[in-house]
């Protein structure tokens, strides 16, 4: 039985929506204490997630 | 920045490219948004001087943004599947046809009056969200109740969801409410006509529009009359509410008084008491938590909202400080929607009409709809964000007045604030961003203040019902998500030539010396 890829479609969006309700408030609080560092890490998963939705979606 | 034509253009890149993968190659509303959005990133930073502090802070304003849209699509989601689970959507559809079996009339009670007087009362999406599907019910296609409801309730968003974008106009204009009533009602009055007549012609074509063309002079009469005389004498919180109601009251009697269907109706009187339940009950909630001061002074305090700090481009465009947009949970539309729904499921399970397993059913059902719709309406309101802080949307609108001169300006500038509301998706959001600068540019021109932002305001409530967030939120509702792309271009061809008959009648008014 072929196993069924977990880099799909319906995941990457269930990703993404986590992504986007999650994010915003810690990558605020990143922001205003001045953590640089995570608040590039944070942004880039925003990045990552929206290039993966626009690849991986049909 | 400079403003000159290659600006213009790299400001209007991501709105460009979204039209363009959604319309040409009929992408869904979650991918086009997630590419326009890193498109957006792009240009910004590359040309508009933007930086990673204002693309983390604009991505974090957004998202109260866009929670303030979502709670409306998630809970207006959450009852119509759960009316649809019910059957109670399938027999007001049958009730409707067994009243009456011509479409115009039809197309007139639910892709008219009925999201007008709930726009009157609610708005945010809300009106295409609960009646596209009753259209369906009835026997038109989805795509046809989307352009019904979305071209049926546009004349009555500017004084709909109580006044809220008109309100949004004083405040940016500082200008007298009964100053700008009669020109904006004026012409929403006259809009409120071509759309009635628009929606039986898309019900039942041109015989449709024909057959109903007296019933919809006389309703609009009562629209257009009622709101120019409850907004003149500042009244206009239920400009749209009132005159609506009346006029849904009026067409039931000319349906029933002709009934042109002999058949006798295939539902009884309790089930169809029982399938109005939940209007009846957003109906009797929404006014309650509206109209009663106590809930909106004592539930309106739980509020959630983060304040945030001057944000700063390097070609220096400042966005001062100040709050987010707070959400008010306890008074929130989307609380309001999820309040009613809970009350129908209470009633229906004591009816034996649903059972308990069933909302862990609808629950799911709601969550998987919601998916694709969620992505799109972050990924629109974060694009929409970051153009208004990087100027991106301001070089658009002044790109657009400075081309065109005094006696061509009216005729533009209701397509000033169909853009904004297009690209914001709302018509309050419009004119916040350019109720202003329309002030000043007629005042420049020597053009009269009140008719052109009158124009911006009625522009700004064509754009809206074509702003593809609430196009996504439609297509939710009726069962077509990822075919975004193909309703958007049926209803930007009605929108677009609303704007434009909007233009005319502007130039037209202008002309006569009117205002």
């Amino acid at each position: 039985m072929e196993k069924k890829s977990f880099i799909n479609s319906a995941n990457i969006s269930r990703i993404s929506i986590a992504a986007d309700i999650v994010i915003p408030f810690a990558l605020y609080y990143a922001m205003i204490k001045n953590s640089d560092v995570i608040a590039w890490v944070l942004l880039g998963i925003v990045v990552i997630t929206r290039l993966a939705l626009v690849i991986t979606t049909k | 920045m400079e403003i000159n034509l290659f600006t213009w253009f790299l400001a209007a890149g991501p709105i460009i490219l979204f039209l363009v993968v959604m319309l040409g190659f009929k992408w869904g509303g979650s991918r086009a948004g997630a590419l326009s959005w890193l498109a957006t990133v792009l240009v910004a930073l590359i040309f508009f001087g933007a930086n990673f502090e204002l693309i983390a802070y604009t991505y974090s304003k957004a998202f109260f943004l866009s929670l303030d849209v979502l709670l409306i699509i998630w809970t207006a989601l959450f009852l119509f599947i759960l009316t649809e689970q019910a059957g109670t959507i399938t027999k007001i559809g049958n009730w409707l046809t067994d009243l009456t079996t011509d479409k115009a009339m039809q197309g007139i009670f639910l892709g008219w009056l009925f999201p007008s007087f709930l726009q009157g009362m609610g708005g945010f999406g809300v009106p295409v969200a609960v009646a596209a599907p009753l259209l369906v019910s009835t026997g038109f296609n989805p795509i046809q109740a989307l352009v019904m409801s979305s071209v049926g309730h546009a004349w009555g968003v500017t004084f709909g969801s109580m006044a809220s974008s008109y309100q949004s106009m004083l405040a940016v204009t500082n200008l007298p409410g009964e100053l700008l009533a009669p020109a904006t009602s004026l012409l929403l009055g006259i809009l409120a006509f071509i759309s009635g007549l628009l929606v039986t012609f898309v019900a039942d074509g041109f015989k449709g529009l024909k057959r109903a063309f007296f019933t919809t002079a006389l309703i609009s009469a009562i629209l257009a009359g009622g709101q120019y005389l409850l907004s003149s004498s500042g009244l206009w919180i239920i400009a749209v509410t009132v005159p609506a109601l009346v006029a849904l009251i009026v067409t039931f009697l000319i349906i029933a008084f002709r009934k042109s269907s002999k058949t006798p109706s295939r539902i009884s009187q309790k089930d169809l008491l029982l399938s109005l339940l939940p209007y009846v009950i957003l109906v009797t909630l929404t006014l309650v938590f509206n109209l009663v001061g106590w809930f909106k002074t004592t539930l309106g305090q739980v509020k959630f909202e983060l304040f945030f700090p001057e944000i700063a481009t390097s070609l220096g465009d400042v966005t001062p400080a100040g709050p987010g947009r707070a959400i008010r949970l306890l008074t929130h539309p989307g609380s309001i929607i999820f309040l009613s729904a809970m009350i129908t499921y209470l009633v229906f399970n004591a009816a034996g009409i649903l059972k308990r397993n069933d909302l862990s059913v609808i629950f799911k059902r709601t969550v998987k709809s919601s998916i694709n719709t969620t992505i799109a309406i972050f990924t629109m309101v974060g694009i929409a964000t970051i153009m208004s802080h990087t100027k991106m949307t301001e070089i658009l609108a002044l790109g657009i007045s400075r081309a065109f001169g005094r006696s061509v300006f009216p005729l533009v500038s209701p397509f000033i604030g169909a853009l904004g509301a297009f690209i914001t998706g709302s018509n309050s959001n419009s004119n916040v961003l350019f109720a202003a600068l329309q002030m000043r540019t007629a005042e420049l021109l020597g053009l009269s203040v009140p008719l052109i932002l009158a124009a911006q305001t009625a522009g700004g409530a064509m754009g809206s019902m074509m702003a593809p967030a609430k196009v996504i939120l439609g297509c939710a509702t009726v069962g077509l998500i990822n075919k975004e792309g193909e309703v958007i271009s049926k209803i930007l061809i009605y929108g677009v030539g609303l704007v434009l008959f909007t233009g005319i009648l502007v130039m037209v008014i202008n002309r006569f010396g009117i205002f």
